[in-house]
């Protein structure tokens, strides 16, 4: 029994080609879960091609901001009324024009902590090795070529009439990804 | 064809309302409450003006950066922006009753502050007069100069890139000249910027309503263009909100004579509710709703935050001019909604015929760069 197939990897020089290719694999019946797109710079429409449209990214990116936000205001409010009230030019304890920088600068902060930390959840990150890196087209992948990968979890998955299929989009190349 | 005539009978309508409006306020409002009049129109031309100005500026940044968001927005720009010289012949009953609306000009009765005595060779009757007319030769110079050369690339960078830096210092001292110099003994250094902020985004928001309103054949603008505009939008709205608040701030903690003597009218009597209301409807609400990528891309959504905004911007202008000269408290004369009304109308007039002129030549030439491309195909 040969080595387990982890999928197969079509590689496209050109960003609509790409696309056009996940469009066909889509309409094929692959489920979006099991099909990845990789190119070196955002293609326009890819997402919704891949039903990617709905991501938790911006949730947490909105609680975050409202969290660190309105905690940060209150522990302004806290320390400086509550817990520590001290005269600071006659001025009123709870000064809250002053209170509002820190607070919006909290808000930024834990949106993009949280951000960061749903797209590292999300994409399965950080991770040491993956099966694609033993491609040695893959490289391009950053530079100047685009990839499509079907993996061999999909239930239409099969080895050889799925790289029949990819051949039929006119991809430079389809190579077996091995687990 | 010459754009500036009305054409249509909605335009003979506003030309009439506006012609009577604008007698009213300044015939009867003149001989009745003089100050207030004049007050009154001072804060429509503010607004009007800005409309026109900062739609310029926007042309001018889309010439240099480019983008399919200026493209589809142009032709409201430029017909906004063309009503220049009519904002020029509107400034005229301001410069003529200059003594009623600001105390500087009437030195017998003004002059004991220490400060305001070592302004006077700048808070000068004439050299206000030179200035303001200054302001308009170089806006409508540039204009005129812009407009010729925007079908050349280049050309309009090299007019847009130096206009833009012009139109910083011109809208920094516009802007001091009539709304801060109402308040002699008050200075801030972040006035103009957010003045001039709030001019482009009144602009913005003016011009998106109207890309967002389209919907004929050519002219139906893409989900993608709007979520472009939806975010320059939310971009001027944020930009507007920092540098009001920075003032805000600056001022409240330092809490000095000098420099807390725009906001005790302001905010400690019933103005403050105008306050919260450009807190809720310049910032907060239009903040809130385009946060949302959806709300970006629906052309109803983004047409309503438009025009709430252009509404915010007009309190604005009213908040910026008026409340430091009705110390009272809130206050509305029936001249506050003369005014924008007379004003108004005629700048609309010009402006529907501009904006027809303006898009007929938009079609024809995405029309010929249409057929070009099918040429080249």
């Amino acid at each position: 029994m040969s080595a387990r197939v982890h999928g197969l990897l079509a590689e496209f020089a050109e960003a609509e080609h790409l696309l056009a290719a996940v469009r066909r694999v889509r309409e094929e019946g692959y489920f979006a879960s099991c099909v990845e797109a990789y190119s070196p710079y955002p293609v326009e429409g890819l997402d919704e091609a891949l039903d990617a449209r709905h991501h938790w990214v911006p949730f947490w990116m909105l609680l975050g901001a409202i969290g660190g936000g309105t905690f940060t205001y209150w522990l302004e409010w806290y320390s400086a009324v509550v817990n520590y009230p001290i005269n600071v030019g006659g001025r009123p304890t709870f000064s809250w024009p002053a209170f509002i920088p820190p607070a919006v600068e909290m808000t930024i902060l834990w949106a993009v902590l949280l951000g960061v930390g749903a797209v590292l959840f999300g994409a399965r990150l950080p991770r040491v090795h993956h099966p694609l890196f033993e491609s040695h087209e893959f490289e391009r992948a950053t530079s100047d070529r685009f990839f499509l990968l079907v993996r061999s979890d999909d239930p239409r998955f099969d080895p050889q009439a799925t790289q029949r299929f990819l051949k039929t989009l006119s991809p430079l190349s389809v190579v077996e990804v091995a687990e | 064809m010459n754009a500036w005539l009305p054409r249509t009978l909605a335009q003979w309508f506003a030309l009439l309302i506006g012609i009577a409006a604008l007698s009213a306020c300044l015939l009867l409002g003149l001989s009745r409450e003089p100050k207030q009049a004049l007050l009154s129109y001072l804060f429509a031309f503010f607004f009007f003006t800005g409309l026109s100005i900062g739609s310029l500026a926007l042309l001018m940044i889309h010439a240099i950066t480019g983008g399919a968001w200026g493209d589809c927005i142009r032709p409201p720009l430029l017909a906004a922006a063309r009503l220049l010289p009519l904002m020029a012949l509107a400034v005229i009953p301001v410069l003529v009753c200059m003594h009623l609306l600001y105390d500087w000009s009437a030195p017998a009765t003004f002059g004991h502050h220490m400060q305001v005595r070592q302004q006077t060779w700048y808070l000068d009757p004439t050299f206000f007069v030179i200035r303001t007319i200054m302001y308009f030769v170089v806006w409508i110079g540039w204009l005129v100069a812009f407009t010729r050369n925007m079908g050349d690339g280049v050309r309009a960078r090299r007019i847009a890139a130096p206009g833009l830096i012009v139109f910083g210092v011109t809208s920094l001292l516009a802007s001091v000249d009539w709304a801060v110099s109402l308040t002699p003994h008050w200075h801030s250094s972040i006035f103009g910027m957010m003045v001039g902020t709030g001019w482009l985004l009144g602009a913005c928001a003016l011009a998106t309503a109207i890309a967002a309103t389209w919907r004929d054949r050519e002219m139906t603008v893409a989900p993608d263009v709007l979520h472009d505009l939806g975010n320059l939008l939310l971009m001027f709205v944020l930009a507007w909100s920092y540098l009001a608040f920075v003032q805000y701030l600056t001022v409240w903690i330092a809490d000095l004579p000098d420099e807390n003597a725009w906001y005790i009218p302001r905010t400690l009597t019933s103005w403050r509710y105008l306050a919260w209301f450009l807190i809720a409807f310049n910032f907060a609400l239009p903040f809130a709703v385009l946060l949302s990528r959806a709300a970006k891309r629906h052309r109803g959504w983004l047409r309503a935050i438009a025009v709430m905004l252009i509404v915010a911007s007009c309190a604005d202008a009213f908040w910026l001019i008026v409340p430091g000269s009705r110390t009272g408290g809130f206050a509305l004369r029936w001249t506050d909604l003369c005014a924008p009304v007379g004003i108004g109308a005629l700048w609309w007039c010009g402006w529907v015929g501009q904006l027809r002129a303006a898009r007929s030549t938009w079609a024809s030439s995405a029309a010929a760069a249409g057929e070009l491309e099918q040429s080249h195909g």
